[in-house]
């Protein structure tokens, strides 16, 4: 798989690795207290990840305030690959939830929390050993 | 036989290079290829199609300073020693504050340096001293194959 658009797929790449880093260093320092920062922050992660995919994929993307277009836009590649799409479930449960993390009233739980960060973590794991050129681009060669 | 310490060092060693990657997969005491090299703990970035990092664990900084020659000829382009707060003697102090040795003597890299503190309750801790530099080799097949053959002792991916 050859990369369009190295640079700005890399500008995604690294916006998402900041928001998951974020989360994790949030989760060391106190899970609990900072469970709806947590919870957002992996899911922005992933939307960020969804698009470094679908900018190498496809070129740059028409915005779209609905990330669940890139669910169905990364399905879509799979199906046409047929290649594994298991962990795209977790980048769609992340979406729903997003407003749950940003805006609800209800309190955002240690398990809501918890299952956020592992299905992140998932969604990276999966995006990245299908991409392998995602992962492997230089940060010196292809800014 | 190791030391018992250095072998309970190895997870915190892994939770500080956690800290700094995305979604490594982590093998302890790994023989690293293409010449079995065996190293403490080896992360490979990115769910194992990353960059690998090497990490040597010592008890004393100078135990793992005399490791950075072996980690110099090694193949990957992170490499870092690791050892115990506190176990400097003057050699290894003048060392880790000049960082002379940690470079290669024709190339670019530097290897980084890990201390491990020992915390309240016996608890073990490492931190980043000295940050690694990459070294100009790329093994991403290498470390593609080598998380394809070899089952992780800490994964993320499903």
């Amino acid at each position: 798989m050859s990369v369009t658009e190295p640079a700005i797929v890399l500008h995604y790449r690294r916006r998402a690795d900041s928001f998951l880093r974020a989360a994790g260093d949030l989760e060391v320092l106190d899970r609990v207290a900072h469970a709806p920062a947590i919870g957002l922050l992996s899911v922005h992660g992933c939307i960020a990840l969804s698009d470094a995919v679908l900018v190498a994929l496809q070129g740059p993307r028409v915005f779209e305030e609905d990330h669940r277009e890139a669910a169905r836009r990364l399905r879509k590649w799979c199906s046409a690959k047929r290649s594994e799409d298991a962990a795209v479930k977790h980048f769609e449960w992340l979406v729903g939830v997003k407003n749950h993390f940003s805006y609800d009233e209800c309190a955002v739980k240690d398990e809501d929390c918890w299952a956020a960060k592992v299905k992140a973590n998932q969604f990276f794991a999966w995006c990245l050993r299908t991409f392998p050129a995602v992962a492997q681009m230089d940060e010196a060669r292809d800014a | 036989m190791r030391d018992r310490l250095e072998l309970r060092a190895q997870d915190p060693v892994a939770q500080c290079l956690i800290r700094r990657l995305t979604v490594p997969r982590v093998y302890f005491e790994a023989e690293w290829p293409p010449a079995a090299h065996r190293v403490d703990v080896l992360a490979i970035d990115r769910d194992g199609v990353g960059d690998a990092h090497l990490v040597e664990i010592a008890r004393t900084a100078l135990g793992a300073l005399r490791r950075v020659p072996d980690l110099l000829e090694a193949n990957a382009p992170f490499r870092w020693i690791a050892y115990f707060r506190g176990t400097e003697d003057e050699a290894s102090a003048r060392a880790l504050t000049t960082l002379e040795p940690l470079y290669p003597a024709t190339s670019s890299g530097r290897v980084g340096v890990i201390e491990i503190v020992e915390m309240a309750g016996e608890n073990l801790g490492a931190n980043v001293r000295v940050s690694a530099e990459r070294f100009p080799v790329a093994v991403y097949d290498i470390a593609t194959e080598f998380s394809g053959l070899h089952k992780a002792n800490i994964q993320y991916g499903g």
